[in-house]
């Protein structure tokens, strides 16, 4: 098929710009930069998506124009000084050089953040706190107004003279502009409060301020929320309206159009959409805003396939497609997508857990599926091995095919053991709890690329210390992942209703109504196992002595999570945990205060205390072969970041 | 029968490649060209070879628009048992697939073969235009995109089409004609490495056709970079009303913009026999603009 991507590699006008293909990396906070200066890690990262091909690279989410807004929780750019500006001159030239348009993102954040890194209080255009950061703003003084509305237009300046594209001002995820727009936020009896016209004025002030300072031939576009998922704020009906007189007023150059907002959890976690939502969730929100708009539209949200951005185009849901995680896992899928080679694409599987969550949490983004992110200075070259070894993986799971890929394409022989009759690991438990099949394409892409670099694979074949060492290898990779922990609690062991989160999924659950969900690991073992049984129409309650059910789940993913678990009916119960089992009855005790209770008539019990690793095979081969590397959950068990990076890691060394 | 199959040398896509920014030239990595016939020529050479397989007067010429030292398509061709092989030495100064059709169908203009097989499309350019132009310069009816080719005689061929969304198409078409086929037209048969050898020893005719495309004659080899396709109409999706609680709003859209109770009510259990079932899905796919 000739045009498969036609719509998607087509050029686009944007002001006196043009853009080579569709595919936008929109704003996201990296938190790579130092001391708020988009230095070299920043702007590596950055290259990697512009030699891949994406059109459109926005960068710097949510860059400050002011000091006022709260910034140092995600450390994003610092806009409001003019040092930055070698350093934006440095990252444009380097991106320019491979054809994609540079944007920035300016914004001021007002009310949404914490004071407690700056000290400065939070500003906002009433005193109405954020329910997410739960911080009453002072009151924007109508000098104080004018002041940020110059800043906006300064910060657009240095952008220019840091030899930018253009420019995006923030009015999403509840920042300053759109809690003016918001009648549940913006109470003023000024010339800012009021009715729509007067609530949009400070948002027009600043696009008019900023047209002025940066002229004609500098793009100046906008991203908005295409309905916040906020009680009484700003629904799909009020943004078509205020879209479309934003489009009237002629000064903004594309919109782009995101789903959510950051005021609230569920709101936030909405924004970037996980595996919890469908592909392209959101895309009707920006083909809404499309129907009322004359200027080139962003579409935004879980658009991760270039199969799927061309439909999104094709239908018209925008006339450019955001897929920035998707580059994030593959900063090269624009090319590959060119060239045909669609199974070469690592597909992002919207967990968020690598990215998104770790910047909600102030540490840098990576990906759970592509180990480079964040490392690109180090990792981005692969270079040759100078000795071709006979390498020998045992374990086919994430870890295992991870070092085989790295090791293989490093120019070693790569035999992989897998014991089961299938790739993947405990990928393939993950996958079967309700909303996660999309971790099924993490062990498809390994799988493609052994099959396709030619790793010998043997499935079925439980690899022992003989049979390794007779294939004479110069070193083994172990990874043979981990069981599910056994606690010795009192009883556990050895009742005989009781069963591990991953059985659950498995389908081995014994029969009966009433099951008792210890949640220990705190991630989605057990709210995945939970649900699963709720899903078989049984009554769930979760305990866990943590402060909350799923305490480790990150913040775009327990917000979903909750929703379900609410909607099928489970309940909760935080600070407790599992003390002693007897026969029908389950003892609990009060994390904090001691004390203790109980739950009887339990049919089943699961419990979910994360992983215990198989690492005989590797204490075994210790002295046996010249070079012994122990990765993933077999060394120690954690997530599959961990697993990743540490596999992508030592087969770099071999 | 006459048969002429047009083939042109590709570079092998399975070793790395990178565009010249300058030039916009599509080059190997490293120094080396490895290159490869184009896999849909391969196909056509060997529905050529098949046909003449089953009648064994026909006879297979093979053509081949490129430089001196661009011609391993043409031995290619050779090795696989092509009767005659023939480079056709383009202008330096003109290139682009309308180019190429023109030279050749000046060339077949003279000779007449009753089928011309092309490839689809070529790995590199996929302008997909080479063969369908050969047809219009020398109008003889043209067959696009063949996956199969049941049969041909009697000055006729009748062949299965693939269409979008995995419809087929079988099709009757008078000769002379133009074909253009599908990788999966036919798996290339296996050549052993002492014909490889053989063929790399012959000479390769070279023809030169001083020919002056006039612009009338000939459409625009289209520029890629200034092609922007027309603003695509807005198809409306479903959309939660606004008035309708911001939690059962995301909850519709998590569920994939179905509400729960209006799911269980529209779906409908059917059974019966596999061949009724895949029926039945069918239409239902078709129904709702899945396929």
């Amino acid at each position: 098929m000739p045009n498969q991507f036609e719509l998607l590699f087509s050029p686009l006008q944007i002001r006196n710009k043009t853009v080579k293909n569709r595919i936008v990396s929109t704003a996201h906070v990296t938190v790579f930069t130092e001391d708020g200066m988009p230095a070299e890690r920043e702007r590596r990262y950055y290259i990697e998506k512009a030699k891949g091909g994406a059109g459109m690279l926005i960068g710097f989410g949510s860059a400050s124009v002011h000091p006022t807004s709260p910034a140092l929780d995600w450390r994003v750019v610092e806009m409001f000084d003019d040092r930055v500006i070698p350093y934006l001159q440095r990252f444009s030239e380097s991106l320019h050089e491979y054809g994609a348009l540079v944007l920035a993102q300016i914004t001021h954040r007002g009310r949404r953040g914490h004071s407690n890194l700056s000290w400065q209080r939070l500003l906002g255009p009433s005193r109405v706190k954020e329910p997410n950061h739960r911080e009453v703003p002072g009151v924007l003084k109508r000098e104080d107004i004018d002041v940020i509305i110059q800043a906006f237009a300064d910060a657009a300046v240095r952008v220019k003279k840091g030899g930018f594209d253009g420019v995006e001002l923030s009015a999403a995820h509840c920042h300053l502009i759109d809690q003016f727009w918001g009648p549940h936020i913006n109470f003023r009896n000024d010339e800012f409060g009021g009715d729509l016209e007067h609530r949009m004025r400070f948002g027009f002030a600043v696009i008019e301020r900023v047209r002025e300072a940066v002229g004609d031939e500098f793009i100046v576009g906008i991203r908005i929320t295409g309905d916040d998922f906020v009680e009484g704020g700003l629904n799909n009906d009020i943004m078509c309206e205020i879209a479309q007189r934003i489009s009237a007023h002629g000064m903004i150059d594309y919109f782009n159009v995101i789903g959510g907002s950051g005021e609230t959890l569920p709101a936030e976690a909405a924004c970037v959409p996980s595996m919890n939502f469908p592909l392209a969730c959101f895309s009707y929100l920006s083909g809404r805003i499309r129907e009322v708009v004359r200027e080139p539209v962003i579409a935004v949200g879980r658009i991760n396939d270039p199969v799927v951005a061309e439909r999104v185009l094709q239908e018209g849901q925008g006339d450019l497609v955001a897929m920035t995680r998707a580059l994030i896992a593959d900063p090269y899928l624009p090319l590959k997508a060119r060239e045909g080679r669609l199974d070469e694409i690592r597909q992002c599987m919207g967990y968020n857990e690598g990215c998104i969550d770790r910047q909600y949490r102030g540490i840098p983004i990576g990906c759970v599926q592509n180990p480079v992110i964040g490392y690109e200075a180090e990792w981005s070259d692969l270079p040759k091995a100078t000795k071709i070894k006979k390498v020998v993986v045992v374990g086919g799971g994430p870890a295992g095919m991870e070092a085989a890929r790295v090791a293989r394409l490093r120019g070693h022989h790569v035999v992989l053991y897998e014991k089961s009759d299938c790739l993947g690991g405990q990928l393939n438990i993950a996958k079967l709890a309700p909303k996660r099949t999309d971790f099924d394409g993490v062990a498809r892409w390994l799988e493609i690329q052994l099959r396709k670099q030619g790793v010998e694979i043997c499935l079925g074949v439980p690899a022992n210390v003989e049979m390794i060492l007779a294939r004479k290898p110069d070193a083994v990779v172990v990874a043979t992942g981990a069981v599910p922990l056994v606690p010795p609690i009192p009883g556990l062991a050895e009742c005989p209703y009781a069963i591990s989160a991953w059985d659950v999924l498995l389908g081995k659950t014994p029969p009966g109504k009433r099951v008792l969900v210890i949640d220990d690991q705190g991630g989605m073992e057990s709210t995945g196992a939970a649900e699963f049984l709720l899903d078989d129409n049984r009554e769930v309650e979760i305990i866990t002595p943590h402060y909350s059910v799923g305490e480790d789940l990150g913040p775009t993913n327990k917000p979903p999570v909750y929703t379900r678990l609410n909607a099928k009916g489970a309940r909760m119960l935080a600070t407790w945990e599992l003390r002693a089992v007897e026969n029908g009855t389950v003892r609990l005790r009060n994390y904090y205060g001691g004390n203790e209770a109980e739950r009887t008539g339990v049919d089943v019990l699961v419990y979910s205390y994360g992983g215990c690793s198989v690492d005989d095979l590797a204490t075994a081969l210790e002295g046996k072969v010249p070079e012994l590397y122990n990765v993933g959950d077999s060394f120690a068990p954690r997530s599959l970041h961990h697993a990743v990076i540490e596999a992508h890691k030592y087969a770099r060394q071999i | 029968m006459k048969l002429a199959v047009c083939v042109k040398e590709v570079l092998d896509s399975r070793l790395p490649l990178q565009v010249v920014p300058q030039t916009g030239e599509v080059t190997h990595l490293a120094s080396a060209r490895v290159t490869l016939i184009n896999p849909s020529d391969r196909a056509a050479l060997e529905v050529a070879l098949m046909l003449k397989d089953q009648n064994p007067d026909s006879r297979v010429e093979v053509f081949s628009v490129c430089a001196a030292g661009e011609d391993n398509a043409l031995y290619f061709a050779l090795a696989r048992g092509a009767d005659s092989v023939e480079r056709l030495a383009p202008d330096r100064h003109l290139a682009g697939p309308p180019y190429t059709a023109l030279l050749l169908a000046s060339r077949f203009a003279n000779e007449k073969f009753d089928l011309i097989c092309c490839g689809d499309e070529t790995l590199d350019n996929s302008s997909a235009m080479v063969g369908p132009l050969i047809a219009e310069l020398l109008d003889y009816p043209q067959l696009t995109g063949v996956t199969k080719v049941r049969e041909c005689s009697c000055g006729k061929l009748l062949a299965e089409r693939s269409l979008d969304r995995g419809h087929r198409e079988l099709i009757e078409m008078e000769l002379p004609g133009v074909v253009t086929f599908k990788i999966e037209a036919a798996e290339p048969r296996y050549v052993s490495v002492r014909r490889l050898e053989q063929a790399r020893r012959r000479e390769i005719a070279v023809r030169q056709l001083d020919i002056v495309p006039s612009k009338s004659r000939l459409p625009r080899w289209p520029d890629a970079e200034k092609k922007v396709p027309p603003r695509a109409r807005v198809k409306r999706k479903f959309t939660p009303d606004s008035n309708l609680p911001p939690a059962e709003r995301v909850k519709m859209i998590m569920a994939g913009g179905v509400a729960p109770q209006q799911s269980s009510q529209n779906s409908a259990i059917l059974e019966g026999d596999s061949e009724y079932l895949s029926e039945q899905l069918f239409r239902f796919l078709r129904h709702h603009e899945f396929i």
